[in-house]
């Protein structure tokens, strides 16, 4: 009896044991679990060659995970630069021969001894000389924007910079019959940004809002403290919203479009940590430019 | 007028040659720094273009040459590269304009004479054209004796067509002289065709012979005889 009570107990003893230290080394791997999702977490592609975070101390068959991934990590990054570094050099490459292009066709068309039915084609070809090096300028520019290349950064005031390209769209707004509401709420939101790149990212922007509007329409901007929202009545996407800040996809009712213009503003507001977010409600386009604070105190991501 | 080309691109720096003849200018050409560097030594120009992108030198340094010239001599540099700094350090080093491959030709003819109006240091020059006047301090214009009220959109093409007398100028260069990068062509078009109706509107309204010839599916042009 006492054997069997003493096997009992062992038994349960061993048991208990057994569970219990299962729970604990349950708790201790998910503790360096989540050790390694924090850590990876942290990881950008986007950081310098050596700035990415300390790998944490972990036991023996999770330890050369964080050693590996950093060696995939800087081939991976390697691979983007000279990616980046082709796209930049070709465009620049594509510049002058465009550059002849267009100058033999201007002076072409001065030609006294151009017949009217030449007039036509020589226009096509100034027309899309002019769209080719349209595309090539904003690709050099993404690629100037993802490989940091903007100085002129400083603490931009988005309210004054939306307003002066108000003034240069007028224009186009008033022939629109747009009419433009302006909220302003103080304080007024300042980021810490190139001007030029502010500027180009609120006129995409503002373009749109212009060109997807329906007649007689309104434009919208709410410029609270730590958001920028321009709204506009349009017609429905054609495509997913997920879709839209990619390169190269647009609409395909206006076929002039280069596809380019929401890429580049996602890639500036990536390049400064502002959040883009796109929403359509009952025919009503809402795109808001969240402000970083952040990017305000700590200057470039 | 003498304007030198630098430029090391044969067929553009030729391009750039017929062009500004045409438009009345006497050109000169240098294909390389070195014979740029020669001709800025020994000769007097009223405007250079400089391309910063030469073979056997920074064009950077020929812009400090131009400048220490007797006379004064507008220079505009044309360059692939649109780098703020580029830009910015390129006017500091004193030239008057910056013009980004690939630029329109009616585009750089307006600047050029802009420059050249500007160094001769004539405050309130007026530009006359037929029974046209402009006077581009004021952004004032008088046609047949009538003063214009005209928006700003509408001055700026009246003006670019006037600098550019008597030449095809595309829609392209007019969209991109008055709303830069910014604007899509489909709807710059639209919006040219409607500020050149209002233009000649108001011009033939003052009864003002119609000066402003459309060239089909490619622009304008304006003729003064």
């Amino acid at each position: 009896m006492i054997w069997m009570g003493i096997g009992l107990a062992l038994t349960l003893g061993f048991g208990l044991g057994w569970v219990l230290s299962q729970k604990a080394l349950k708790s201790r791997w998910s503790a360096q679990v989540s050790k390694l999702v924090t850590w990876l977490d942290k990881l950008s592609m986007e950081d310098t060659e050596g700035s990415s975070p300390a790998s944490p101390y972990l036991d023996k068959p999770l330890r050369s995970i964080p050693q590996a991934l950093k060696k995939h990590l800087e081939e991976w990054r390697t691979d983007l630069q000279h990616n980046r570094a082709f796209t930049q050099h070709a465009a620049h490459e594509l510049q002058t021969p465009l550059a002849v292009i267009k100058a033999q066709a201007e002076l072409l068309l001065q030609s006294p001894q151009l017949e009217e039915a030449d007039m036509e084609p020589l226009g096509q070809i100034i027309q899309q000389a002019n769209r080719l090096s349209k595309i090539n300028g904003a690709l050099i520019l993404l690629t100037k924007i993802e490989q940091a290349q903007f100085t002129d950064e400083t603490s931009v005031d988005l309210e004054a910079t939306l307003r002066l390209l108000l003034t240069h769209f007028e224009d186009l707004i008033e022939a629109n019959g747009l009419k433009v509401d302006t909220t302003v709420s103080e304080p007024k939101p300042r980021v810490f940004m190139s001007q030029t790149l502010a500027e180009i990212l609120l006129a995409n922007l503002l373009q749109n809002a212009i060109r997807y509007n329906v007649p007689k329409g309104w434009i919208r901007l709410e410029i609270n403290p730590d958001e920028l929202v321009i709204s506009n009545p349009g017609k429905p996407l054609t495509r997913p919203a997920s879709e839209l800040f990619e390169r190269f996809t647009r609409s395909d009712e206006l076929e002039e479009s280069m596809g380019l213009g929401l890429s580049i503003v996602q890639r500036i507001a990536d390049a400064y940590g502002l959040g883009v977010s796109y929403s359509e409600v009952g025919g009503v386009h809402r795109v808001g430019v969240m402000g970083n604070r952040k990017a305000e105190v700590g200057g470039r991501k | 007028m003498k304007i030198l080309i630098i430029e090391d691109e044969a067929p553009l720096r030729e391009s750039l040659k017929s062009y500004l003849r045409q438009s009345g200018f006497v050109c000169e050409e240098a294909a390389t720094f070195r014979e740029g560097y020669k001709k800025l030594l020994n000769y007097e120009y009223e405007c250079v273009l400089i391309d910063l992108n030469l073979p056997d030198g920074d064009g950077l340094k020929l812009v400090d040459l131009a400048k220490d010239s007797e006379q004064p001599t507008g220079i505009i540099i044309t360059s692939v590269r649109d780098g703020i700094e580029e830009r910015i350090q390129g006017l500091d080093l004193g030239a008057d304009d910056y013009l980004t491959k690939p630029f329109n030709l009616s585009e750089l003819n307006a600047r050029i004479r802009a420059v050249l109006r500007r160094k001769a240091a004539i405050p309130d020059q007026m530009i006359r054209l037929g029974e046209i006047q402009i006077w581009p301090d004021e952004r004032r214009v008088v046609a047949a004796g009538e003063e214009l009220v005209l928006t700003r959109k509408e001055y700026d093409i009246l003006w670019y067509l006037a600098r550019n007398k008597n030449r095809v100028v595309t829609k392209d260069s007019i969209a991109e002289h008055l709303w830069g990068d910014y604007m899509d062509e489909a709807i710059s078009f639209d919006f040219i065709y409607a500020h050149m109706k209002n233009l000649r509107k108001k011009l033939s309204e003052t009864g003002c012979g119609d000066y402003i010839k459309t060239v089909y599916g490619i622009g304008y042009k304006f003729l003064v005889p």
